[in-house]
C-alpha cells in the first residue's frame, strides 16, 4: 500500500503546473530541432569541404601524370628526331586533357592557392614548345639544350608544387574530416542528451499521472464498498419500516386487547351480584348457555357476509322489542352467535335482556382477548426470530453448513405481511443437502429476488418457491407472476447502479449484490422472464469448508 | 337508536376486533361501530350505511394495507365526504404518506401503534366535539 495524501492535491492543483513543462518541453524541442538542422548544414559543408580537397587532391595526380606525359612525349621526340604525326596527335590530346584539368582545378581553387601551380605549368608549356619548335626544325641538339637548360628544372619545381598542394590538400581533407566526425559525434551525443531529458520529463510526468490514477482507483474502490455498504444499509433500513410494522401490530393488539380486559373485567365484577336478582331461572340457563355457546365458538370477521347476518339478527333482535338491537346484535356476532338464537328467547323476552347481553359479552370477551394476545406474542417472536436469523453476521468469514431452506423461511417470515394478503405462495421444496456458505449474505440474496418479485406483481399474484438438487449444488427457484422483465432490462439489470425503479426509491445494487454474492459462492444466476411469469434460478454447489 | 357511525379500516382483523371492542367501551350506544379490512371492503360499507341513512362521523384508517394505502383512501373518502373526519392509525410512520393526508385529505390525526386507549378516546372526542 502507498501512502498517498499527496496525489490528491496534485489532482486539483494539476492545470497550473502542467502548463509549464509543456512550454519548455516544446521549447527544448524546437532548439533541438535548430541545433539539429545547423550541425547537419555545418556537417555537410565539412563534407564538402572534404570532398573538395580530396578532388582537388585527385585532380593533381593527374596534373602530375600529364605532365610526366608531356616530358616523356618531349623525349619521344627528341629520340625520334621530329615530331611525326602520332606525336602531334598524343600531344594535342595531352594538352586538350590538361586544360581540362587545370580549367577544373581552376574553379575549384578559390583561394588563389593553385596560382604558382598554374605559372609553373604555363611556363613549363611554354618551354616545352620552344623545344618542340626546335625538333620540328630538327635542331635536335638545341632542343636537348632547352631541356637541360631549362625545362627539367621547370619540371622539377612544378612536380615538387604538385607534391606539396597534394599533400596539403590531403591534410585539408583530413582535417575537415576530422572536424565533420567530431560534429557529427557531437551532435549525437546532443541528440541523446536532448532525447534523454524529454524521455526523463516524459516518464516523470507519466509517474506522476499513473500516481494520481492509482489514487483515483483507490478512491473509486473506497466509494463502491461505501455503496454497497450503503445498499446493505437502506436494505436494513426497508426491512426495519417493516419489521416496525410487524412489531407494532401485534404491540398494538396486545396492548388494546389488554386494556379491554381489564374494563370486561372491572364492569362484570361490579355487575356480578345482580345476576341472580336480574334474571329468574329460565332466564339464567340461557344466559349461561350464552356464555358456553361464546366460549365454544369464534367471533365473526367482518364481511359483506357476516354483515348481512348482522342485519338479519338486528331484525330478529327487533322482534323482542329491543331499543339497542343493532347493538345486541353486533355484541352477539362478536361472541360468535348469529344462528339458532331460540336459546336465547327467554332472555331476550325479558326486560334485562340487553344488560345480560352485555354482560355475558364481558365475561367471555377476556377469554377471546387472551386468544388474540398469545397469538400476538406468538407473531411478534417469530418476527424477533427471523430478524435475528437475518442479522446473524458471521464474524469469522469461514463457509458454514447452511440449510437453504431455512433463510427461505426467514425472509417469508419476514414478508409475512406483504405476502399473506393477495400473493398465494406455494412452497416446492424437495429435500436438499446442507451445502457449505455463508448463511448471512444468502438472506441478502432472497430477500432481494423476494422483494423484485412482491414488488413486479404489485402485492397481487402467485409466488412460488422450488428447491432441487441439481449436479452437486442446489437449485432455488423463485417464480413470481409479475409484470414481467423486458429483454433490454434483463441485458442490464446486474449491472450496478442499474434500476427501473423512480429516483431515490431503488438503489440499483440489489441484484448486482446478489450477483456477487452468488458468484462468491461459485454459483450462478439465471433469469427467464415473460409477462406473467419470471423465474430466478440461483444455483450454489454444495462445496467444502 | 344511534344514527352515526364510525369506522375502523385494518387489515388485520385482531386490530379490528379490539379497536372496536375500545370505541364500544369509550363511547358506548352513542355511535354504530363498523369495520372493514380494505379500502375496497370499507367502500361497501360506507354505502350500506348511506343506504340506511347513518351519517358517517370518523374513519379510522391503518395505512400499510395491500392494495390501497391508507393515505390514499382516506383522499378518496375526503374528496367524497368532505365532512367525514380522517384518523390514521399505522404501525409504520411514512412521514410523507401522512403529510400527503394531511394535505390532501384534510387528516385529522395519526394515532401511532401501539396505540393508548386513552390517546384514541382523546381524539375521537375532539374530533366529535
Amino acid at each position: 500500500m502507498l501512502s498517498t495524501p499527496k496525489p490528491i492535491g496534485s489532482i486539483s492543483s494539476a492545470p497550473i503546473p502542467k502548463l509549464k513543462p509543456k512550454l519548455s518541453t516544446w521549447s527544448v524541442l524546437l532548439t533541438a530541432l535548430i541545433a539539429a538542422i545547423m550541425s547537419a548544414t555545418a556537417i555537410y559543408q565539412f563534407n564538402q569541404i572534404a570532398e573538395r580537397s580530396n578532388n582537388t587532391r585527385l585532380l593533381l595526380t593527374r596534373v602530375k601524370e600529364q605532365v610526366s606525359r608531356l616530358n616523356a612525349l618531349e623525349w619521344e621526340g627528341i629520340a625520334k628526331g621530329e615530331i611525326d604525326e602520332n606525336l602531334t596527335e598524343e600531344l594535342a590530346e595531352n594538352r586538350q586533357s590538361t586544360d581540362i584539368i587545370l580549367n577544373e582545378l581552376q574553379q575549384i581553387d578559390q583561394q588563389d592557392s593553385l596560382s604558382n601551380l598554374f605559372s609553373l605549368y604555363m611556363l613549363y608549356r611554354t618551354e616545352i614548345d620552344d623545344a618542340m619548335g626546335l625538333i620540328a626544325q630538327g635542331k635536335i641538339k638545341e632542343a636537348i639544350d632547352i631541356d637541360a637548360d631549362g625545362i627539367d628544372e621547370i619540371y622539377d619545381d612544378l612536380y615538387a608544387e604538385v607534391a606539396i598542394l597534394e599533400k596539403r590538400f590531403i591534410e585539408q581533407k583530413e582535417q575537415t574530416r576530422r572536424i565533420a566526425d567530431f560534429g557529427t559525434s557531437a551532435s549525437l551525443i546532443l541528440s541523446a542528451a536532448i532525447i534523454g531529458s524529454l524521455f526523463h520529463r516524459f516518464s516523470n510526468k507519466l509517474w506522476a499521472k499513473n500516481q494520481a490514477l492509482e489514487t483515483a482507483l483507490q478512491d473509486l474502490q473506497q466509494t463502491q464498498s461505501q455503496l454497497i455498504q450503503q445498499e446493505k444499509m437502506a436494505a436494513l433500513g426497508q426491512l426495519i419500516a417493516g419489521v416496525a410494522h410487524e412489531i407494532n401490530n401485534p404491540l398494538g393488539t396486545i396492548k388494546a386487547s389488554a386494556d379491554n380486559t381489564h374494563k370486561a373485567l372491572q364492569e362484570a365484577l361490579v355487575e356480578l351480584p345482580y345476576l341472580h336478582q336480574r334474571l329468574n331461572d329460565a332466564e339464567q340457563a340461557s344466559f349461561f348457555e350464552l356464555v358456553q355457546r361464546a366460549l365454544n365458538s369464534q367471533p365473526l370477521i367482518a364481511s359483506t357476509e357476516n354483515r348481512a347476518l348482522k342485519r338479519k339478527l338486528t331484525t330478529q333482535l327487533q322482534e323482542y322489542g329491543l331499543e339497542n338491537a343493532r347493538d345486541t346484535a353486533d355484541l352477539l356476532m362478536d361472541m360468535g352467535i348469529h344462528e339458532q338464537t331460540e336459546f336465547l328467547a327467554p332472555l331476550l323476552k325479558g326486560d334485562q335482556g340487553e344488560w345480560a347481553v352485555q354482560f355475558a359479552y364481558n365475561l367471555t370477551c377476556s377469554f377471546i382477548n387472551n386468544q388474540m394476545i398469545l397469538r400476538a406474542v406468538d407473531r411478534s417472536a417469530k418476527i424477533v426470530f427471523a430478524l435475528k436469523s437475518y442479522a446473524r453476521f458471521d464474524q469469522t468469514g469461514k463457509k458454514q453448513r447452511v440449510e437453504v431452506t431455512d433463510g427461505l423461511e426467514t425472509v417469508i417470515e419476514i414478508y409475512h405481511n406483504q405476502l399473506k394478503r393477495n400473493i398465494e405462495l406455494i412452497r416446492d421444496y424437495q429435500p436438499i443437502p446442507a451445502i457449505w456458505g455463508y448463511p448471512d449474505e444468502l438472506i441478502q440474496v432472497w430477500t432481494n429476488l423476494i422483494h423484485n418479485a412482491i414488488q413486479a406483481m404489485q402485492s397481487k399474484g402467485k409466488l412460488m418457491l422450488t428447491t432441487r438438487q441439481q449436479d452437486d449444488g442446489v437449485e432455488v427457484s423463485i417464480t413470481d407472476t409479475g409484470s414481467g422483465i423486458s429483454p433490454e432490462v434483463q441485458q442490464r439489470m446486474f449491472d450496478a447502479f442499474f434500476t427501473t425503479k423512480a429516483a431515490g426509491e431503488g438503489s440499483g445494487l440489489g441484484l448486482y449484490i446478489s450477483q456477487k454474492i452468488v458468484e462468491k459462492h461459485q454459483g450462478y444466476i439465471a433469469v427467464e422472464s415473460q409477462p406473467g411469469c419470471t423465474q430466478f434460478k440461483v444455483w450454489l454447489p454444495i462445496g467444502a469448508v | 337508536m344511534s344514527d352515526a357511525a364510525i369506522l375502523c379500516v385494518d387489515d388485520e382483523v385482531t386490530i379490528l376486533k379490539c379497536l372496536k371492542e375500545q370505541l364500544k367501551r369509550c363511547f358506548g350506544n352513542r355511535y354504530i361501530y363498523e369495520v372493514a379490512q380494505n379500502a375496497e371492503e370499507a367502500w361497501i360499507v360506507i354505502d350500506e350505511l348511506i343506504s340506511e341513512e347513518i351519517k358517517i362521523l370518523i374513519i379510522v384508517s391503518d395505512w400499510l394495507m395491500p392494495g390501497i394505502k391508507g393515505d390514499e383512501f382516506l383522499t378518496q373518502v375526503h374528496q367524497r365526504f368532505p365532512k367525514i373526519v380522517t384518523v390514521m392509525l399505522t404501525g409504520q410512520a411514512d412521514e410523507a404518506a401522512i403529510e400527503r393526508a394531511r394535505r390532501e385529505a384534510n387528516l385529522y390525526a395519526c394515532l401511532h401503534k401501539p396505540w393508548t386507549e386513552a390517546e384514541l378516546q382523546q381524539v375521537i372526542s375532539t374530533a366529535l366535539d
